[in-house]
């Protein structure tokens, strides 16, 4: 997993921070974006192996950031992290391609594995 | 319900709906806060300190209650959610749960616990949803003043034949004779104002204090 690279991205900066840490804990390095607009050029300064991605934001929204990443960086698996409220949204993520989707709060080992499945599968897809 | 006190339910739920969505992110940073305290303490050299025990308690402790919160945000925002759509068809099962779950905290200032007996199957009705809740909660509010304490409060939904269902609030251990008129008294009114719903209440002698079949 020390060959992945991941880019979480939430508008809520503590749960971000702090999600990041314990993957980096975990000898899973991991970036943050708090806006879907960072997260863009995030991806494009320097792509990771998985985009874990909060699909209700304010400004850019997940949706919006998704289609985006699927347009350009179609190799990039996206994974959904979803709350109640926005389970039409995810269910609509679901259908523009991304992976899976968790809902918050989450189970950390849980990520890990869906992140972990999602990136194997992924073409070019980098091993544990 | 008239349309002002219509557009009022729905304003309270939208509201409490919101709320309960900010809630969630406020409880997935403290559990994922506690998380890396769980994290760094396992990395520390003196994780086997006496200390280190009490703080792993501690953080469990955080944990379990991030998680009760998790559950109660979960059954506010379904029960926000309520006004949405009017007539709904609507799982007892889980209708039920909801129910029991908001009303805890009611239950366990008169030391009463609340059950349901869920069916393996969807005991499906079509019905107001928010309406129902009201005469369910209703039907709890008015046991839990006549059953003594250290009982369970029971409650089973039934489908029958010819498309009725059955709810049926029962209790062990209770010994008083119920109070009719008391316990019935406005039910029938609250149940006949649920839109698109008929249905009657049965009162019974304890265990079984009380039966809503809706028709």
């Amino acid at each position: 997993m020390e060959d992945w690279k991941v880019l979480l991205v939430d508008d809520e900066e503590d749960f971000v921070s702090t999600l990041a840490e314990r993957l980096n804990l975990r000898g899973i390095p991991t970036s943050i974006a708090t806006t879907g607009e960072d997260a863009l050029r995030l991806v494009a300064a320097d792509a990771p192996q998985i985009v874990v991605l909060d699909v209700m934001m304010p400004g850019m929204s997940g949706l919006e950031v998704l289609q985006r990443l699927r347009a350009d960086f179609p190799q990039i698996p996206v994974l959904l992290l979803s709350g109640i409220g926005s389970t039409q949204d995810t269910e609509l993520g679901m259908r523009l391609g991304a992976v899976d989707f968790l809902m918050k709060p989450l189970q950390i080992e849980q990520l890990i594995g869906k992140m972990s499945a999602a990136v194997t599968k992924a073409p070019g897809g980098v091993r544990e | 319900m008239n349309k002002s006190t219509a557009e009022e339910a729905a304003f309270m739920g939208r509201i409490t709906a919101g709320v309960t969505h900010e809630m969630k992110n406020v409880l997935a940073i403290i559990k994922e806060s506690a998380g890396l305290m769980e994290d760094i303490l396992a990395l520390s050299k003196d994780r086997d300190a006496p200390e280190s025990e009490r703080f792993t308690r501690v953080i469990s402790n955080i944990k379990q209650q991030v998680e009760r919160g998790v559950d109660l945000a979960t059954r506010l925002n379904a029960f926000a959610h309520s006004p949405d759509t009017r007539p709904a068809e609507v799982d007892l099962n889980i209708l039920l749960d909801q129910v029991t779950r908001l009303s805890q905290r009611f239950a366990r200032l008169k030391r009463v616990t609340l059950s349901i007996t869920p069916q393996p199957e969807p005991v499906t009705l079509l019905s107001d949803p928010l309406r129902l809740q009201m005469l369910f909660v209703d039907c709890i509010d008015r046991l839990l003043k006549m059953v003594p304490a250290g009982i369970t409060i029971h409650m089973e939904p039934v489908k029958l034949g010819s498309g009725q269902v059955r709810v049926t609030f029962l209790s062990e251990g209770a010994q008083q004779t119920p109070a009719q008129p008391t316990l019935a008294d406005g039910l029938e009114e609250l149940l006949a104002s649920a839109e698109g719903l008929k249905g009657t209440i049965e009162l019974g002698e304890p265990p079984v204090w009380l039966t809503v079949v809706f028709a």
